[in-house]
């Protein structure tokens, strides 16, 4: 490396997008925004942008795949081929079709998959455009979307990443500090349940380093709850029949 | 009452709705003796639980329901009844000695007899209609109540003013028989209506309104 390299930290514990050390970027977040589908959610994340959508509960397809007592999370994450710089091929990578894998995981264990024996739920989650982060915007938009179409869930789950950079712990590190920092965990959580659902950790952190890490994002997913919450109640303020039979 | 929340408020997923685990009603779940919330929706207090009312939901069929269904699928001993959205119904096919015979494809008006591990089972015999003409609609399911109104005043207006028979299916399927499709058209447009405006008020004004406007002389007047 050369000695002129840019510092990810200013002296003045500012980054290299002007964001303090537990600042996250920018966030959006909407619930319904696809009308083809049952449940669907949109995300933003300073420069990441991802769509989820869900189809179901209908049958299970193939049929011997279905569980007589619940019914089954088929997830799909997916980058666009536009969603990074260069062109990305636009069939499943290794890496997709694993993070598909933690993320179904994660949502099988917050929705009440045995009220639809038989049945399998569909979840689609499009990066429509990538700067780091994209798994944990991904399963927050994906259960937002879950509970825009009225899956029952036992609560919403957020995530968000944390890094290691310049040996500073950091909130939601941009795409530059993922790439050059010296760690990266993303983390999830039902936050009224307090359990973490989604754990990865790419680099090494001392045990103190970890604490101090996991306590950031739990700060993080706290922040993206409440926008989550949000955009479920504006929806649904608005849609709700005052029932009556 | 021992419950956080108060009547009509909007909750979300995993909000505590009350200390008190008999106060579990319908889209809750009870975790640790506390009751929360299961769905995104509005609380609606009735036969003293905590109910909560989604805006969105898909069909759970329980017993007794009124459902239409397609028939997909004829089998030696059963038919297969498509009740829309992921579910299937089984209906006895009584053989040769039925009254009616099914074929695929044909629209059906029953009860649901039992829901459970197995399957969903239909109501055969006397209580089964084959609805062989009409409008076949599909809404919400968590919008039917809304469609049939308090003790089905909605229902019943729908009928008078415009004639047509409506079997409403708590699955969301709506089957339409009138003598014109003129009729037909106008119901079917009321319970879109319906659908989309349940949350205003005045709503049944507004839909005797729309169906008479709609059926005086007997025309489509515009879709609006």
């Amino acid at each position: 490396m050369e000695k002129t390299e840019q510092r990810l930290i200013t002296e003045d514990g500012r980054r290299i997008d002007g964001r303090a050390l537990d600042e996250m970027r920018p966030v959006r977040i909407e619930a319904g925004v696809l009308d083809r589908s049952d449940g669907s959610a949109y995300i933003e994340m300073g420069k990441t942008k991802i769509y989820a959508a869900v189809y179901g509960p209908k049958e299970a397809h193939p049929r011997h795949l279905a569980q007589p007592h619940k019914a089954i999370l088929n997830c799909r994450y997916h980058m666009a081929s536009f969603s990074v710089e260069g062109r990305k091929a636009p069939g499943m990578t290794r890496r997709e079709i694993e993070l598909s894998k933690v993320i179904r995981e994660a949502l099988e264990s917050v929705v009440i998959l045995e009220e639809f024996p038989r049945s399998a739920i569909d979840i689609f989650i499009e990066v429509i455009q990538a700067d780091a982060g994209t798994r944990t915007a991904g399963l927050t938009a994906a259960s937002l979307a879950l509970a825009d179409a009225g899956i029952p869930m036992l609560d919403l789950c957020a995530g968000i990443a944390v890094g290691k950079v310049e040996g500073k712990i950091v909130l939601d590190p941009s795409e530059e500090e993922d790439k050059k920092g010296e760690a990266d965990m993303p983390v999830a959580m039902t936050p009224r349940l307090g359990s973490i659902v989604l754990l990865q950790l790419n680099g090494r952190l001392t045990s103190a380093e970890f604490r101090e890490a996991l306590n950031l994002a739990k700060k993080g997913i706290e922040v993206l709850y409440e926008l989550q919450k949000k955009a479920l109640s504006k929806k649904f303020e608005s849609a709700t029949p005052l029932g009556e039979e | 009452m021992s419950s956080y929340v108060h009547d009509r408020e909007v909750v979300t997923p995993g909000q505590i709705l009350s200390n008190d685990h008999r106060l579990a009603g319908a889209y809750t779940y009870v975790y640790g003796g506390k009751v929360y919330a299961a769905v995104a929706g509005i609380i609606q207090f009735r036969d003293s639980k905590i109910n909560i009312l989604p805006a969105k939901s898909p069909y759970k069929p329980s017993e007794s329901d009124p459902v239409v269904g397609i028939i997909i699928d004829s089998k030696p001993s059963n038919y297969e009844v498509d009740l829309g959205w992921h579910l299937v119904g089984f209906l006895h096919n009584p053989g040769r000695r039925s009254r009616m015979r099914l074929q695929i494809g044909d629209v059906v008006y029953t009860h649901v007899k039992h829901s459970g591990i197995r399957g969903v089972f239909l109501e055969g015999g006397r209580e089964l209609v084959k609805i062989d003409r009409g409008l076949l609609i599909r809404v919400s399911p968590v919008k039917v109540p809304r469609i049939i109104g308090k003790k089905g005043s909605m229902l019943q207006i729908l009928n008078s003013e415009s004639g047509c028979k409506l079997y409403v299916g708590r699955n969301g399927l709506i089957a339409v028989v009138g003598e014109s499709p003129e009729r037909e058209f106008a119901v079917a447009s009321a319970i879109k209506m319906i659908e989309s405006e349940s949350h205003l008020p005045g709503l049944t004004e507004r839909v005797t309104h729309h169906l008479r406007k709609k059926i005086i002389g007997g025309e489509i007047v515009g879709e609006d």
